[in-house]
């Protein structure tokens, strides 16, 4: 530290910052204007990147932004409108997730989940598809082993049924399909025994139809369709509707109406348009009603048996008497829920359901020649009309999702100007420094 | 015989489009800035060059912008200090015997006195910050509050850290004398 003392150190000190060169030429000042000249001339001084936003450049960040994001949502939603089943598609997503709960459900609960068509009618098919796979879990699955009584029917199985004398009793229907299998042993059955059984005392089934009809006019159908039930005789249409316009209308609906009469109201249905497919199926319940009528007169007796012993036990202790009135209590709420099981299945058992589906008549396909070949001009020319008309779906999907952008997220445009305004001060404040 | 303008009206006229405003401004501090500079880049005078040029860039692109919250010479040295910083942040700037045979750095850019040699790596040694805070307070006629008002630091803090980087200076130069 000899060397170094106290004075020296900081004459070295002040020494070390000091420039003892000559001044560059030309200054730095001068170099520094020049650079900056050749900047905003455009020639950009690479070696020193500096953020400098200006107000037009974040414009036109913002307007590529909206630009580009238009661009996508338009280039996602196109092939929805080209197809013309956009709408359709949202309700076939639903369809599936209703379809999913209600095969755990019983006849009726699976009849009120069965969904209205309310796309655009193009997704029809695949609500009868679906309808069919909706209808064709475990409890259709369990009954389609069984018996006769207790499987399904196929509409071919079901016009040779309906030919079968007494059957039904409104005879052939005119619109069934001929029977284009043979049925020796499912026919021998029919013809051995009556498939509805009228007698409520010998059997119990829950019937359920479903029909696929095509009609001229779909609305009138539907109407008419809406007349057939009976509300005198406690029938109802559980769910209707129609979707589409003029010639794309489609109709949904689900009736209810009485068990002895569903063979006639069938009967009327047909005579609405051309069978496309009819589905027929039975759930034999006659077990679980014998079952619970069982389990209902036991707890009567029970109930009885408990009253009797308490008439005669007036004299036991006070604690007795409260276990005897809980036990009853308990009997009691067992026979209630007995009776509200077997009144639920007497109401399923005496009201079939009817699931009818009304579509319109495919539209003829247009004859064409294979002798006359298109010329080429008039490809060309019909490509271009195409492609013209695409275009301008495309012009419209994107000014449409343009405008969703900007004032749907007009809150957000406004967040980002704010966080774009405060980054820009903060890195200019850095900037300056 | 002109009237002597302040910074502040300078830079107000440079801002209004006389370029030789700048240039009277930097007549007053391009060779403090660039004696600074080259103190606190272990006597580089290239790199001392490109950081005092960068700091009119910054007078040039922002001279519009500023509030006059602090005098222009306070900002002028803050650009200052701050570039060295960021670029010693950036690329390691090598110590004087590393410049000599750097073929990078011409002989007549580099400071070669050889008596600051061993000061320049005694503070080399040091922080940043303590380098900083001895350099500028060392620097040619700098007051203690000018320099902290320069890192925007309080005067207290920085005759605290003065005090220490002193301190670690001299045992720095004295435990090289030993050995």
């Amino acid at each position: 530290m000899n060397q170094h003392d106290h004075d020296s150190l900081e004459a070295e000190l002040t020494q070390l910052t000091t420039w003892n060169a000559a001044p560059p030429a030309p200054e730095l000042w001068r170099r520094a204007l020049d650079a900056d000249a050749r900047q905003k001339r455009g020639a950009a001084v690479v070696g020193r990147w500096v953020l400098n936003w200006s107000a037009p450049r974040a414009l036109a960040a913002a307007i590529v932004l909206v630009i580009s994001a238009a661009i996508i949502t338009a280039i996602m939603t196109r092939p929805a409108r080209i197809r013309g089943t956009g709408a359709s598609l949202e309700a076939m997503a639903q369809m599936h997730s209703r379809y999913a709960a209600a095969p755990s459900l019983d006849l009726n609960e699976a009849m009120n989940q069965t969904p209205h068509d309310d796309g655009s009618g193009v997704g029809g098919g695949v609500w009868w598809g679906d309808a069919q796979n909706g209808f064709g879990h475990p409890w259709q699955r369990e009954l389609s082993g069984g018996s006769f009584h207790e499987g399904e029917v196929t509409a071919n199985l079901y016009s040779a049924m309906v030919a079968t004398p007494g059957l039904f009793t409104d005879g052939t229907p005119q619109q069934i399909h001929s029977a284009s299998v043979s049925l020796p042993g499912y026919l021998a059955d029919v013809q051995s025994q009556k498939f509805w059984d009228d007698s409520p005392e010998n059997r119990s089934v829950i019937r359920k139809a479903t029909m696929e009809l095509i009609a001229k006019d779909v609305r009138a159908a539907f109407a008419k369709a809406l007349h057939i039930v009976s509300e005198a005789g406690d029938e109802y249409v559980q769910d209707s509707g129609i979707t589409g316009v003029d010639e794309d209308a489609q109709a949904t609906l689900t009736l209810r109406v009485r068990a002895d009469r569903l063979g006639a109201v069938l009967n009327e249905l047909r005579e609405l348009g051309v069978v496309q497919s009819e589905k027929l199926m039975g759930e034999d319940v006659t077990a679980q009603i014998v079952d619970l009528e069982a389990r209902l007169r036991n707890e009567r007796r029970v109930e009885q048996e408990l009253l009797e012993l308490m008439d005669k036990r007036h004299d036991a202790p006070l604690k007795e008497i409260l276990d005897l009135r809980s036990h009853i209590s308990s009997v009691r709420q067992s026979i209630e829920q007995i009776t509200a099981q077997r009144e639920r299945f007497g109401r399923l058992v005496s009201l079939a359901t009817i699931l009818v589906i009304i579509r319109p008549e495919p539209k003829p396909a247009e004859e064409t020649n294979p002798q006359e070949e298109k010329k080429i001009s008039a490809y060309f020319g019909e490509s271009v009309a195409d492609s013209w008309h695409d275009g301008l779906l495309y012009l419209a999907d994107s000014m449409a999702a343009t405008l969703r952008i900007l004032i749907g997220g007009l809150i957000w445009w406004v967040v980002a100007i704010a966080l774009l305004l405060a980054a820009r001060a903060h890195l200019q404040r850095r900037a300056m420094q | 015989m002109a009237a002597s303008h302040s910074d502040e009206q300078l830079l107000k006229r440079f801002v209004g489009g006389d370029r030789d405003a700048l240039g009277e401004l930097a007549a007053r501090y391009e060779t403090a800035l660039l004696g600074l500079a080259c103190g606190l880049l272990n006597g580089r005078r290239d790199l001392a060059m490109d950081v005092v040029q960068e700091t009119w860039m910054r007078v040039i692109r922002y001279g519009r912008s500023f509030n006059g919250r602090s005098s222009v010479k306070t900002w002028l040295y803050r650009v200052t200090v701050n570039q060295c910083k960021n670029l010693r942040m950036k690329r390691r700037v090598p110590r004087l015997e590393d410049d000599q045979q750097s073929e990078e750095a011409p002989q007549d850019l580099i400071e070669t006195e050889e008596t600051g040699q061993e000061l320049r790596e005694a503070l080399d040694r040091l922080g940043p910050l303590k380098r900083s805070v001895i350099l500028l307070c060392y620097h040619n006629g700098m007051t203690h509050e000018q320099a902290a008002e320069i890192l925007e630091i309080p005067l207290g803090t920085l005759k605290s850290r003065l005090h220490a980087a002193l301190t670690e200076l001299r045992a720095a130069l004295a435990e090289e004398v030993q050995t």
